[in-house]
Parts: structure tokens; sequence; C-alpha cells
């Protein structure tokens, strides 16, 4: 992470969170290394590095190399991704709980999926372009009504809930209509999952963090200007709303496209940046220390998801759930204490 | 982990058997066309997995029970005839996820419904035929169910397609891929003509409405049977209508209760669905549930006991069609079939 | 409208005409429209005949649902925008309609719960310990139980149990395939014996709320003052909570989750008869159940053959509103 330059204390913030961030990425690939091996289809470590060294049979290709590999890829880019739009919506909201589940974005995300999985009967490719498109569509509704004379941190969340509320009862109704198989096929994407998830969700979601996370630390300079205040902000530079709006945008994106291609998976956005920042022991957390947290998390909950009822897979984001709500709780009554609530 | 390990060597092994089996031309090399998709065969599939009632049922009438490597998701019981065939299949209670199915090597994958390839991002997909045809595995949707396109689902049958006729073209066609031609043509002549009976004696007689109904949650609507179900072909073939023919959106139509009370069908068949011990004396509670309510204690089908427990199994597309064919007509034609 | 006593008391008799209205709307609207001469006919004079038993069977028990849990929202969602202070105030907004949601899902999915009276208990039970735990959570530190603290507890605690809720479903196709059709909010799910099974319980509850009103005025200038006028604030808290559960607790059980009718309903009898929550009360008590009727006969005329849940139709009148109350004060009078 580019060294944000301020007081002495800069060097020290920088070590820490590159340390962090670098044994979650090692334990994730780890985690990840484990979850190639384990499935339906039983296959040895070491027959699972010579099929992904090319000399694996037809079969024994298609099930590592083209559905455990992009699985687990999708897996740690979504959870990077949710994390850094969660580290971007806390910082700019200055609120640990708001993050993008809360806000009504994925909610926008998954009435499209639905939509689509439920009415049109849409393939499964075309999913993610439509639950992008809902989620845009849903952030830009959230940003002109809560846009009044500025973005004020309280009415964007609040709108955001009214829009979820909207949203979540289309959703629901949509539901309703759909054969039982069906619904419970948008239940599972709605609860956040990875499974069949192959190559083109892996390629969106890399090319998503490859553009998006660079944008995010450049922006995180200006986001630390705004955390010192918007008054003081304010005399620094007429941009502060500029920037605001491109930072929600990357954040938007970033959660957006993540959704699009995993469904909306609960609380890696909301957990992450908090467990980076305790981790990193800073006030704010590091973007990439955040989205290596983030990628950890979800890796590793996909794996419990599939092995705890096995030979039943629950989708991940029941198990991200059960592991962020006690959490999210604490960090509730915690973050009201000190003030930091509203 | 010794076990482990051995039922890996043991699945490669099959593998590569797999693999030799298929090389080079045969002189039984067959393509057949199914829902747009070639199936194409280099000689009779040997390793079949048949997921769902109908595709279950289906390859025991084609006598190919011994080429069952694996089934999946029985509706209900089996009918009598193809109980003992049934009794010694591997059976999967759930659909099993693509690496499951793809440990049992299967040569050739049959299924009665088209959602198992209608790949939506669920572990229960067996992903695209496409995607499997690449590996070798040769799939078949029933013909009454296909959808237009590859990778969907129920919302794009073509109602077109919803007949007997497309049940005996896929037994002509399985015939020739798994080199049963004769076969086939028993079962179909057998249908044909026990339908065809069935037909010429209710021919004149007056047509009653039929309903068939999901049983659900008392209140929060009511799950029919429309037009593309195939249980309209089946009631129509019984001298009946199907009640809810015109609402042709989806095989399963959502409709108020007040709308139902409205059409007042002549005959209401409750369709009990999903385990494969299923029989229609487990229906009778929902059957019970219909006659003790007292909004419907008005309509023709409840005043004259005329609610019965049935199946979903019965109006699946499939070999059942003469079965469940005879099954209405002695239900709403009883002076006339016997 | 006119503030004065009078002027108020006779707005309610209004208001109350035009609940009678509504009522008889409802009876007569749908698939097929009846005539009031048909609704005489069912209920006094039943021949048995489809018309008399669609009424009776079928439009009597959805209207008393939308009547009660009206009522019960509506008065739910006054007492707790009077007891917090906090015009966002709604038991869907809050938790507790999820709260109640998710007991709900246990108690049939888990635990095999069938009849309203088996699983009105754990609704109240689940809205009443998602009120607590949304306020502790909300009311902790600085100012108090400010209305984005309390909301965005709420919204954080839904979604918490949301994902809770569907974990309980996606493991069972049984409970999925009912729980899908409960939690859009609906007054078809009803039939008479769960209206009598659910009315003592609003009874108690509306009666409870109804007694509020002064001490829910003198809160309203504050705790430190109200204290000095004599209210009892930890006895009228406990009376609040006790009344919010009973009547989101049972109106959830009887029609599912239904949002923003406690929110609405007592802004626009703010709006018109003034702050004084001695008027509010009754006035929510009378609009709730005009609103909740008035959406669940458009849902009917709106889908059919298949009828759209009166939830979908709240939401899509309610969270507007929302948006608009968000949008018009500023962070300080919130």
């Amino acid at each position: 992470m580019k060294p944000i330059r301020i007081g002495p204390f800069s060097t020290r913030v920088d070590v820490a969170s590159i340390v962090v961030s670098v044994i979650a990425w090692v334990v994730t690939l780890v985690i990840a290394a484990i979850s190639l091996t384990l499935g339906d289809y039983e296959i040895p470590l070491a027959k699972v590095l010579n099929t992904l060294a090319g000399n694996g049979s037809l079969i024994m290709t298609d099930v590592v190399v083209n559905n455990r590999l992009p699985r687990v890829l999708v897996g740690m880019g979504v959870g990077a991704a949710f994390a850094i739009s969660g580290a971007i919506f806390q910082r700019l909201a200055r609120n640990p709980l708001v993050s993008p589940d809360l806000i009504g974005i994925n909610a926008g995300a998954a009435l499209a999926a639905v939509l689509m999985i439920t009415v049109f009967g849409t393939a499964a490719g075309w999913i993610p372009a439509g639950a992008l498109i809902g989620s845009l569509l849903t952030a830009t509704c959230i940003y002109l009504l809560a846009y009044k004379k500025g973005i004020a941190g309280y009415r964007l969340v609040l709108v955001g809930i009214g829009i979820t509320a909207i949203v979540g009862s289309i959703t629901a109704y949509l539901l309703t209509l759909a054969d039982i198989y069906t619904a419970k096929s948008a239940s599972m994407w709605l609860a956040g999952s990875l499974a069949g998830r192959s190559w083109p969700h892996a390629i969106l979601i890399g090319i998503t963090l490859l553009v998006l996370v660079p944008a995010a630390v450049a922006g995180s300079r200006q986001l630390r200007l705004l955390e010192l205040g918007d008054d003081l902000a304010r005399t620094l530079a007429g941009r502060v709303e500029l920037s605001r709006g491109l930072l929600i945008a990357v954040g938007v994106g970033l959660a957006g496209l993540a959704t699009a291609a995993a469904g909306p998976i609960g609380f890696v956005a909301l957990v992450a940046p908090q467990l980076a920042r305790r981790l990193v022991a800073e006030r704010v957390a590091g973007l990439l220390a955040a989205g290596a947290i983030g990628a950890l998390l979800v890796v590793a909950s996909d794996l419990l998801a599939r092995e705890i009822f096995a030979p039943t897979a629950l989708p991940v984001g029941v198990v991200t759930a059960f592991l962020g709500a006690p959490y999210l709780l604490i960090l509730m009554a915690r973050a009201n204490r000190v003030g930091r609530g509203g | 982990m010794k076990t482990l390990a051995a039922a890996v060597v043991v699945l490669s092994l099959l593998t590569g058997c797999g693999g030799v089996a298929k090389a080079g031309p045969s002189a039984t090399a067959t393509t057949v066309k199914n829902c747009g998709i070639d199936v194409a065969v280099d000689g009779p599939p040997k390793r079949v997995f048949a997921a769902y009632q109908p595709a279950i049922e289906m390859a025991h009438a084609l006598g190919i029970s011994d080429r069952l490597v694996g089934t999946a998701y029985l509706d209900a019981e089996v009918l009598p005839r193809y109980a003992a065939a049934q009794k010694d299949r591997k059976y999967y209670k759930n659909l099993p996820s693509r690496e499951e199915l793809l440990s049992q090597d299967p040569d050739f994958v049959l299924s009665g419904f088209n959602d198992v390839f209608s790949s939506a991002g669920s572990d229960s997909s067996f992903g695209s035929r496409k995607s499997l045809s690449d590996l070798g595995v040769q799939t078949w949707i029933f013909s009454p169910l296909c959808p237009t396109a590859d990778g969907k689902g129920d919302e794009a049958i073509d109602p077109s397609t919803v007949s007997m006729n497309n049940v005996y073209a896929d037994l002509r066609d399985l015939g020739k891929l798994f080199n049963v031609a004769d076969r086939a043509e028993t079962v179909i002549a057998d249908q044909q003509k026990r339908i065809a009976a069935v037909e010429a004696k209710v021919a004149s007689a007056p047509k009653p409405t039929v309903a068939i109904l999901r049983p659900g949650l008392e209140g929060g609507g009511l799950t029919v049977s429309g037009g593309p179900d195939f249980g309209t072909v089946l009631i129509r073939q019984a001298g009946g209508v199907n009640a809810f023919a015109d609402l042709t959106s989806k095989r399963n139509v959502k409709i108020s209760v007040e709308e139902f009370i409205k059409r007042d069908p002549d005959y209401i068949l409750i369709s009990g669905c999903c385990d494969a011990t299923l029989t229609e004396t487990q229906v009778q509670p929902d059957v019970q549930k219909i006659l003790a309510n007292p909004a419907y204690a008005n309509l023709k089908a409840v005043k004259n006991k005329h609610v019965v427990p049935w199946l979903f199994a019965h109006h699946s597309a499939g070999v059942r069609g003469a079965n469940s064919t005879e099954l209405i007509a002695k239900l709403i034609h009883p002076d006339l079939v016997r | 409208m006119t503030r004065s006593w009078g002027g108020r008391a006779a707005g309610l008799l209004v208001a109350g005409g035009v609940l009678l209205a509504v009522v008889l709307l409802s009876l007569v609207a749908g698939n097929q429209w009846f005539g009031p001469h048909d609704v005489y006919v069912a209920a006094a004079d039943f021949t048995g005949s489809d018309t008399d038993r669609v009424i009776r069977y079928l439009r009597f028990p959805r209207t008393a649902v939308g009547l009660l849990a009206g009522a019960a929202l509506g008065l739910a969602g006054a007492v707790m925008q009077g007891i917090t202070r906090n015009p966002l105030a709604d038991p869907g907004i809050l938790g507790v309609n999820a709260g109640a949601a998710l007991a709900v899902v246990v108690a049939i999915g888990l635990l095999g719960v069938q009849s309203l009276t088996g699983y009105v208990w754990f609704a109240m039970g689940g809205a009443l310990i998602a009120t607590v735990v949304v306020y502790l959570v909300g009311s902790v530190g600085r100012g108090g139980a400010t209305p984005v603290k309390l909301a965005l507890a709420g919204a954080a605690l839904s979604a918490l149990l949301g994902s809770v809720t569907s974990a309980i479903t996606l493991l069972d196709l049984s409970t999925l395939n009912e729980f899908r059709f409960w939690v859009v909010g609906s007054l078809t799910l009803a039939t008479g014996s769960i209206v009598t099974q659910a009315l003592p319980f609003i009874a108690v509850g509306i009666i409870l709320a109804l007694t509020l009103g002064r001490s829910l005025n003198q809160l309203a200038l504050g705790e430190d003052l109200a204290a000095t006028l004599g209210t009892r604030i930890g006895l009228v808290r406990v009376l609040a909570a006790l009344s919010v559960m009973l009547l989101a607790g049972t109106a959830t059980a009887m029609a599912g989750p239904i949002a923003f009718v406690g929110l609405a309903v007592p802004h626009v009898a703010r709006a018109l008869v003034g702050a004084d929550y001695r008027w509010i009360l009754p006035w929510s008590l009378v609009l709730a159940p005009i609103v909740l009727l008035l959406a669940d006969v458009v849902g009917r005329l709106v889908a059919r053959p298949d009828e759209l849940q009166v939830g979908i139709i709240t939401a899509l009148i309610g969270a507007p509103l929302f948006i608009a109350l968000v949008r018009r004060r500023k962070l300080a009078e919130l």
C-alpha cells in the first residue's frame, strides 16, 4: 500500500499493514490449496498438482482446473473486493457499521439477479451483467436521493435502508412466483454462493480488482483528507464532493462486481476492514490489509460451508453471516459507546 | 485414507477404460438431435446416469437398467414393474454435484427435466450440456421439456412440443442410441395401444374439467398445472380438460384462492411430491385439508368428493403416459373406463 | 384541519367512517366484485353459495386480519416513535419484524409448531428480543438513541437475523417453500380461527398503547423534564415495549412482516392533528387499517389471476415516504 505520510508514525503503519497482508495472503493460499484437493470427486494433492501442471485426465482437468480453481479464485477475489469496498464506505461515512450490505447496493444486485433467474430464466453467464447493472442503478438512485447540497453520511445510510426495503420486498415477491427449485437456486444466489463459479467469473473479478484497487488506493489519500472532517477539507479544496463521488463509485464498482460474481456474500465488507484495523492497530484500516483479510475470510468460510454439512454444501454467505453476526453486534455496541455510531 | 487412495486409483482406472472404449470410430456410431443439440455416440452408452423419475423409469422401460451407474431424485415410488430393477441401483436422494456425477464416470446423462443443465450457480447443477459433452459425456433432456436454449429451464418450453408423440420420438431416438430399438418400439406400441383404447372409450363423453393442484401453505396462493404442463396432455387423452390450460406462462402457475373457486373444476388432483417412497396414501392429509376448508365446500369437486390424492410423478412426461391416462380416465369416466 | 378538541374528535369520527367504507370495499372488491347486499347475505343469511363462501371464509378473515394487523402496526409505530423520540422508528426499520420472522421460522421449520397460538409466542419473543437488542445497541454512547444509530442498529440486526433465517430455510426445501410465501407479508394467510386467536393479544396491546399518550407527550419534552413532571420513565418504557411486542409480534405472526405501515401512518396522523400523542395514538389506530386494507385491495386487482401481496404494496408506498422524510429534515431534527 502506498504509505500515507502523516507524522512520524507513517512507517510503522505501513510495515504493520504489509506484514498483516502478507500473512493473510499466505494463509489464504494454504486454505485455497486445501480447497483444491477437497470435493465430491476425491483427488489427492499429488494428482491435483499434476493436473494443474497440465497432465491430468480430461475429467480431472475439468474438476480441478475448470471448477475448483476458478471457484477458489473467485472466492479470493470477491473477498478482497467486498472488504476494500467496505473499507472505503466505512471511511467515507466515518461509521464502522456502514457497508454495502446495509446501504442497499447489494440489494439492487440481488433483485436484478433474482429477476433474471426466476422471470427470464437467463443463462447463468448473463447473471453477473444483470447484477452489475442492478447494483449500479440502485447506487445511482441512492446517491441522487441522498444528494442535497452535498452528501451527508447519515442520509446516504438512511436512504439506503429505504431503498433496500423496496428492493428487498420486490425480490421476496419474485421468489413467491418461481418454482420451488428455481426459488431455491435464487435463494442460494441471494445468500451469496461460490457454487458453479467458473473462469468468466474469475476473470471478471480479476479485472475488477486490477482496475479499481489502484484507483481506491490513489483515492485513499483524499480519503485521509476527508477524514479530517468536512470543514477542514472544504477549506483545503473544493473538490471534496467530487472525490467523495469518485470514491463512492469505486466502492460501488467493487461491491457491485463482487456481488455480480458471487452474490451478496454478507458481512465481509463490514467485518474485514474492522479486523484489519485491529490487527494493524491503526485508527483506519489500510485498504490492502482489509482486502487480504476479506479474501481469507471468504475462502476459509467457503471451505467450512462445503464441509460442515457435507455432502450438502451451504452457500458461503451463510457461513460468513454466522461468523460475522456476533462480531457485528459487539461492534455496534462498542462503536456506539465510543461515539462513532451516529 | 487408504480406502480413499484406492478409490481414486479405481476411479482413474475407470476413467482410463472409458477413454479406451471411446477411442476409434465404431460401426455403431450414431448421432441424434435432442432439443437442438447433436447427441453423438460411438457405440451404445455403457455408463448411464438417470436424473429424475421420468428418466429413471424410461431407462428401466428400455431395458438398460444394468447400464445405470447412478439414479437421482425420485418424486414417488417407481412403477411396480420397475421396482425390482431399481432396487439395486445406486440412488441419490438429492441431485448430486457435478463433481459427484463425474466421479461416477458416466458416458451418458439422461434427465427427465431440464433444470439439471441450467447452470444458474447451484451445487445441484450438472453444468450445461455442452460442458458435459466436452468431457465425452452425452446428455438427453425429455423432448416435451426442451428449453429454447442450452442452459435455460422451464420458462423456455415451447408448448407445441408438449405431447406424447415427443415421448415416442425420445423412445425411438434413445432406442437407436442404446441399440435397443426393438424394445423401444414395443414400449411405444404398448403406450399407443393403451392410450388409444382409453381415447376410444371416452371419445363421445362430455369433458369434465380437471385441476392439478400442488399442496402447500394454505392461503399463500395456490400452484396449479398450467398449459405447458404434461398433465394437460394426459387429461385430454383421458377425456377431460385441464381447468387451467389457458394459463400458459409456466408449467406451474400461481393463482389466487378466489380464482380457483371461480373456475370450480369438476375434479381436483392433489399432486404430492418428492420422495422415493411416496405413494398416494401420504397425500391424503392434503386432500383432507381441501375437503375441510369451508371456503371450498361449495366446489363441485368437493361436494362430489372428487378431490383425490395424486402424484407429481404421474403427470411428468415419460413412460407413465399410458398408466396416468388410464388412471385419470377411470377417475373422470368411471362408467366408461374400468 | 382544526386542532381544537372538537375538531380532532369530529375528524376522528370521519376517519372512522372512512375506515368503515374501506372495510366494505375490502369485502366487495377482488377477483370478483360483489355488491353490499352479497356481504349482508354472507353475514346474516348464509346460503352456502360460492359468493357467500368467498365473502365469509376468505374476505371476512382477510379483512379482519387487515383491520387487526393494520391497527397493531400503526399503533406500534406511533408508540415506538414516541418512546424513542425518533420519527424513523417502525417495527420494520428497527428489526422488530425480522426478530419475529426468525422466531417464526425457527418455530415452523425446526420445532414443527403449526398453529398460530403456538408460534405467536415465538413471534412475540422474537419481537421483544429484537426490540431490546436494537434499543440497547442503538442507545449506548454519545447522544443516546439517535435516529441514525437506531436505524442502523435495526438494519444491521435485520441483516443478521435475515442470514440466520436464510440458513434455516436453505437446508430444508419445505420450510423454504412455506417461508417464501409468509415473508412477503400477506393478509391471505389467516383464517377465521387465527383472527379469534390473535384478537386478545392485539386488544391488550391496543389498550396498553392507548394509555401511554400522556406519558409520551411528557417524554417528548425530554427525559429530565418528563421526570420532573412525574413521569415514571422506566415504567413507561416497559409498558411501551410490552405493547410493541404484543402488537408487532402478533401482527407479524398473523400476516408476516409488513413494513412501513408503522412508519408512515403516525406521520400522517401527526400532520393531521399535531404533536399530541393523546391524539396521534387513536388516529394511528384508525388510519393504519385504512392504509393496509386499501393496499390489499390494490394488490388483489393488479395481478389477476394471482394477487400481489400487501407487504409489497406497503413497501412500494411506504419506502418513498421514508426517503422523503429523511431528505426533508436535518439530522438535528431527526
